[in-house]
């Protein structure tokens, strides 16, 4: 039955258009214009233009990127000092107020030191201004 | 495929229109016969025929030697234009219709008596078809292209192709079992 089949499908190879729809088709189409194939064709004069475009672009582009890494950097990199400094600061302020402290208390105890007699005296404030030296070089 | 096919697809390109004619020459018929298959109308048939053919003399600049065959591209048109035809247009084919439509065709055809099955038995059943089926009938059967051109020009596998060609032949078969002939074939 399949060849059967094949064979009066192969019947309709008779099948052909009218010589005149063949004839006035093919005037009507030969008669119309070719499209141009979209073809990507640039001449030397644009590639070297187009190619200066390009790296100007990059050149740009890794300008920019740099540009944003570094201050992205930097603003990172401005955070750790300015904790480190606060913590300095802090550092000498406190040393600071140590030493005013122990200055204070050397003044009291040096005018202490000046009421006993002379020979006492100058050992103790000999000794307190070592001593005052040493804390404020 | 024409002995010559490359040279006057070159010139073709190049706006040759005699070149343009003995592709048309050669192809028109196959094209017309798969279109007309599938719409069912002659005069559809001859309007889409051009169709195509004008499709493939304005592009045929962008067409590659290298690429698809040149009848597998002009049966890719053809196939994009029934798609489209039957998108706008929403044409439905009866069956009934089919002696009246194919009458051309039919006078054409040598009529055996003694065949089990009848032409218009077998283009009756053949319209029931899916369009898939119907192309690889058309390709195979009709315009004996082997599987690897009706796979090139429909974009399926040639394993699809064998097997829509397999399940086109059964469909068929049951069709015709189930199919009641006309009175005037009794």
């Amino acid at each position: 039955m399949e060849e059967e089949i094949i064979g009066q499908l192969k019947n309709l190879k008779k099948i052909s258009p009218s010589a005149e729809f063949r004839l006035a088709s093919l005037r009507l189409i030969t008669a119309a214009p070719q499209e141009k194939p979209r073809v990507f064709r640039i001449n030397i004069k644009e590639m070297v233009t187009l190619g200066t475009a390009l790296v100007l672009a990059s050149l740009m582009l890794v300008i920019l990127l740099g540009g944003f890494s570094d201050s992205s950097q930097s603003l990172a990199g401005r955070e750790s000092p300015r904790f480190d400094i606060q913590i300095s600061q802090a550092q000498y302020f406190e040393n600071e107020a140590v030493q005013r402290d122990v200055a204070l208390r050397l003044q009291r105890i040096e005018a202490g030191v000046r009421q006993f007699d002379d020979s006492s005296q100058s050992g103790l404030l000999n000794e307190i201004y070592e001593l005052r030296k040493t804390l404020i070089p | 495929m024409l002995d010559n096919e490359n040279k006057l697809i070159k010139r073709a390109k190049r706006g040759d229109g005699e070149a343009f004619r003995a592709l048309y020459d050669h192809y028109v018929s196959a094209i017309y016969r798969f279109v007309l298959l599938k719409v069912g109308h002659k005069r559809d048939a001859e309007d889409l025929t051009h169709d195509v053919f004008l499709s493939a003399w304005q592009n045929i600049g962008s067409y590659r030697l290298r690429g698809l065959p040149f009848s597998s591209w002009l049966y890719r048109i053809a196939r994009n234009r029934v798609i489209d035809h039957y998108r706008t247009r929403k044409v439905g084919i009866s069956i009934n219709d089919v002696d009246e439509r194919l009458l051309g065709v039919i006078d054409h055809v040598e009529r055996d008596a003694d065949r089990a099955i009848s032409f218009a038995r077998v283009v009756s059943c053949f319209e029931k078809l899916s369009p898939d089926q119907k192309d690889v009938t058309i390709l195979r059967f009709i315009d004996e292209l082997s599987h690897r051109e009706i796979a090139q020009a429909l974009g399926k596998s040639e394993g699809a192709v064998r097997l829509i060609q397999h399940r086109a032949l059964r469909a068929l078969q049951l069709l015709l079992e189930d199919h009641e002939p006309p009175a005037n074939e009794i």
